[in-house]
């Protein structure tokens, strides 16, 4: 397992070092625009329509005000890191296992005394590590951001923010690696796990502006992600990271599964 | 030292293998014969384990190919058919990281890349900068660096020029004479009459021959010409074994089946012009027992 883990980390530094790099300068470029704005975003958000207001909020919990506060739930969600951060999860995940099976990689890899098990846990392991250093990036950044601001936080709230962030992914990441050990091309992976995300995001969303659905929310893994809740309570939402590393380990033990009794 | 009992693999609508009997002997090179979508190719992932058998069992010296495939693969070098295998990798890493898998120290890997004329610093760069041959020759180095104790070889020379296939046979030869078994399947059937002592065919999933090369040759029909000074011509008609006879002017056109002493014998009491005795070789074999089976 340490070989395939090792091994795999050397094929997705490089992804993951421009990943990070993206992530640091659009962490930096709204931190600063944000600032630049000041006071002015309460106001700007007060002159929008009701309706319009009305899905900010449910996207970031809160009305995004001006300060730290707004900013932090702001970058957060903010859908160039959730896209940025997904895509990195779910790519990774892909080609743990379908892409070596399309390539025919795999071949060389499993003719070796290696189990299946030992091999997709390596995989698994790689995709961890990768994510886990986009998260420990985007905490760098949040901190180095919080110059523009002035502020010297000690609160935790970062930490328990970026934990939240990378449970999410890693959730998304073990989607992908099931999808991935039953599947033979990483597009199709990339398919449906994109499709089970998207109809995630929508269940979140609808369940987060519509009253008489929004207990229908729990169904959707972005209903355990909530980062305006952290900001604004201060305290790590223990349970949503229980629900997070639950179904994480689920689905990776079922991809384990699967990839064991497949035919490659 | 593999034996496929009564192995069948059902891809859907599809049956890869049929009832599939089959035994690799220790210490032969057993060549296996098919044309595209015969199954050789299914045959040998469920040899390799990676992939389980709808009903039967291919075991290894009595252990389950499917079940105990990581410690099977301990004795196992496999080339698979074709190489696209991680391209932005550099080819030494690829061998090392291979290398790291099968536990082994690749004793072989330097002798290899000389004698398959690998350049050393084509190591150094990505495989994807590599030729198609280089890709398989890497794929043949990774297979044989640890000295397998079984070599399973799925079309080992593709892309290879006539100079590096005839390395190659000599590597296996070698490999053979210091104790390993060898199972090679082939399109190309000069490559497999070169090297191997027997032979297997599979068509549409089940095995229609298999045996000894010399003895399947033997047991084919030999087209003979005898040409005759003047057009009084002997009744050849009579010969035992002798199948299918035209006359063409002063020539006689026969097929005998079995040995042709008994023609020998006739034609020694007759004027005999020319006589050209067509040997049958292994494409003979391979069209008789697939033109049989189309029938």
């Amino acid at each position: 397992m340490v070989y395939v883990l090792l091994f795999s980390l050397r094929v997705v530094w490089r992804p993951t070092f421009f990943v990070s790099l993206i992530i640091l300068l659009f962490l930096l470029l709204i931190s600063f625009v944000w600032n630049s704005l000041g006071d002015t975003v309460a106001t700007m958000v007060e002159l929008l329509p009701n309706d319009f207001q009305n899905v900010l909020e449910s996207q970031f919990g809160f009305m995004p005000t001006a300060g730290i506060e707004g900013w932090l739930a702001s970058v957060s969600r903010h859908p160039i890191f959730i896209v940025v951060f997904t895509a990195y999860s779910i790519s990774v995940g892909a080609s743990a296992i379908a892409k070596e099976i399309e390539t025919g990689d795999i071949l060389f890899s499993l003719s070796k005394p290696i189990s299946r098990i030992s091999f997709i846990s390596g995989k698994i392991l790689a995709s961890i590590i990768g994510i886990f250093i986009l998260q420990l990036v985007f905490l760098v950044g949040l901190l180095a951001s919080l110059s523009f601001f002035g502020v010297n936080d000690n609160s935790g709230v970062f930490i328990y923010l970026v934990i939240n962030s990378f449970l999410l992914f890693i959730l998304i990441n073990s989607i992908a690696v099931c999808f991935s050990s039953f599947g033979n091309e990483s597009s199709w992976v990339l398919g449906r796990t994109v499709m089970v995300v998207l109809l995630m995001y929508f269940i979140d969303f609808i369940c987060n502006i519509w009253e008489q659905v929004t207990d229908l929310g729990v169904i959707s893994f972005f209903h355990y992600y909530q980062p305006s809740d952290i900001v604004l309570d201060q305290t790590p939402p223990w349970q949503d990271f229980g629900v997070l590393i639950v179904s994480s380990i689920s689905i990776y033990i079922l991809a384990g599964v699967l990839f064991r009794k497949r035919d490659i | 030292m593999f034996k496929f009992t009564q192995v069948t693999k059902q891809f859907s609508a599809t049956k890869a293998l049929d009832q599939v009997n089959l035994i690799l002997n220790e210490g032969e090179i057993l060549g296996f014969l098919g044309p595209n979508g015969a199954g050789k190719t299914t045959a040998i992932r469920v040899m390799t384990g990676f992939i389980k058998p709808t009903s039967g069992e291919v075991s290894f010296l009595g252990k389950d190919a499917w079940v105990d495939r990581a410690e099977i693969a301990r004795h196992i070098g496999f080339v698979p058919d074709s190489m696209n295998t991680y391209q932005s990798n550099l080819g030494s890493d690829l061998l090392d990281y291979w290398s790291d898998l099968q536990g082994v120290d690749p004793v072989y890997r330097e002798e290899l890349l000389d004698r398959l004329d690998f350049p050393r610093d084509a190591l150094l760069r990505p495989v994807r900068t590599y030729s198609q041959g280089m890709a398989k020759k890497l794929s043949i180095v990774q297979a044989l660096q640890h000295s397998p104790r079984v070599i399973i070889l799925d079309e080992p020379t593709t892309s290879l020029d006539p100079l590096v296939q005839q390395t190659l046979f000599g590597i296996l030869k070698e490999f053979k004479s210091k104790g390993s078994t060898i199972f090679m399947s082939s399109h190309n059937l000069n490559d497999v009459q070169r090297i191997c002592d027997r032979i297997a065919m599979i068509n549409n999933g089940a095995i229609i021959a298999e045996g000894n090369i010399a003895d399947m040759i033997d047991k084919l029909e030999r087209n003979i010409e005898v040409k005759f000074p003047t057009s009084k011509i002997p009744d050849l008609s009579m010969i035992e074994g002798v199948t299918n006879i035209n006359l063409d002017q002063n020539i006689v056109h026969l097929r005998i089946k079995g040995p042709i002493k008994h023609l020998l014998q006739v034609l020694q009491s007759e004027t005999v012009e020319d006589l050209v005795i067509e040997r049958p070789n292994l494409d003979s074999v391979f069209l008789s027992y697939y033109q049989t089976e189309e029938k």
